[in-house]
């Protein structure tokens, strides 16, 4: 992909507010994947959702020509840049690093994740269980020769699972909208 | 841990140590086995 985005100029945007800061045992899923994208959408995992905070990371690329056009890098929002949303996350990067826990993603969690994951491989209602670092995925099959697809059996399981895991403990698992992984 | 489509996703805490990773196991292989046991009838044989 990167190399066809060189070839012909095109811009690379990089949605990583799923995978940013860490999810994927790197910094970015960008560097997992290798790509140099020109613009990069964060959130989430910036403050580790303690405060709400979004942002945009762009290059240089991007930069020269809203300088060129505007003389001024024009992005501002009502609450642009708000100091308590910053300095959250500013705080939370810091423990990220002091408790290195991006290479605990790919040494320990992520092979955790995976190994546990693969303990369902034989379900007979799994088709395929599969993760890339701290992001994991269960395919639920209606039929498990034909790997007959079942969206009921999936929101069926899942209820099931936060409904045991609020007997169990008073901490549910984390829920994160999520899809890239799809086949 | 949510669905999407057909399939049960999940991205935990980086901070999650093996205990976590076990009591999870647990939940989901209850989860998937009280769904089998509500679907039984109704699976291809």
């Amino acid at each position: 992909m990167q190399r066809i985005v060189d070839k012909y100029g095109i811009l690379l945007l990089a949605d990583e507010v799923i995978t940013g800061f860490g999810r994927l045992g790197t910094w970015f899923a960008s560097q997992y994947y290798g790509i140099r994208p020109n613009l990069i959408t964060f959130a989430k995992a910036a403050t580790s959702g303690y405060i709400p905070l979004s942002g945009v990371i762009v290059d240089d690329k991007i930069v020269d020509v809203l300088m060129a056009h505007a003389d001024d890098f024009n992005h501002g929002y009502t609450f642009s840049g708000h100091p308590v949303a910053c300095a959250v996350a500013l705080k939370n990067l810091e423990i990220i690093e002091q408790e290195k826990l991006v290479p605990r993603v790919k040494e320990f969690a992520g092979p955790a994740l995976a190994k546990m994951l693969a303990k369902f491989k034989d379900h007979p209602l799994v088709g395929e269980v599969r993760s890339v670092g701290l992001l994991g995925a269960i395919e639920l099959v209606a039929d498990k020769r034909t790997a007959a697809a079942s969206p009921i059996l999936a929101a069926s399981a899942s209820s099931a699972a936060i409904i045991s895991s609020a007997k169990a403990s008073s901490c549910a698992p984390c829920s994160t909208p999520w899809s890239p992984l799809r086949r | 841990m949510r669905a999407v489509f057909d399939t049960m996703v999940t991205a935990p805490p980086l901070i999650w140590t093996q205990e976590q990773f076990d009591e999870a196991e647990e939940v989901i292989a209850r989860a998937l086995d009280l769904t089998l046991n509500d679907v039984a009838g109704e699976l291809a044989a």
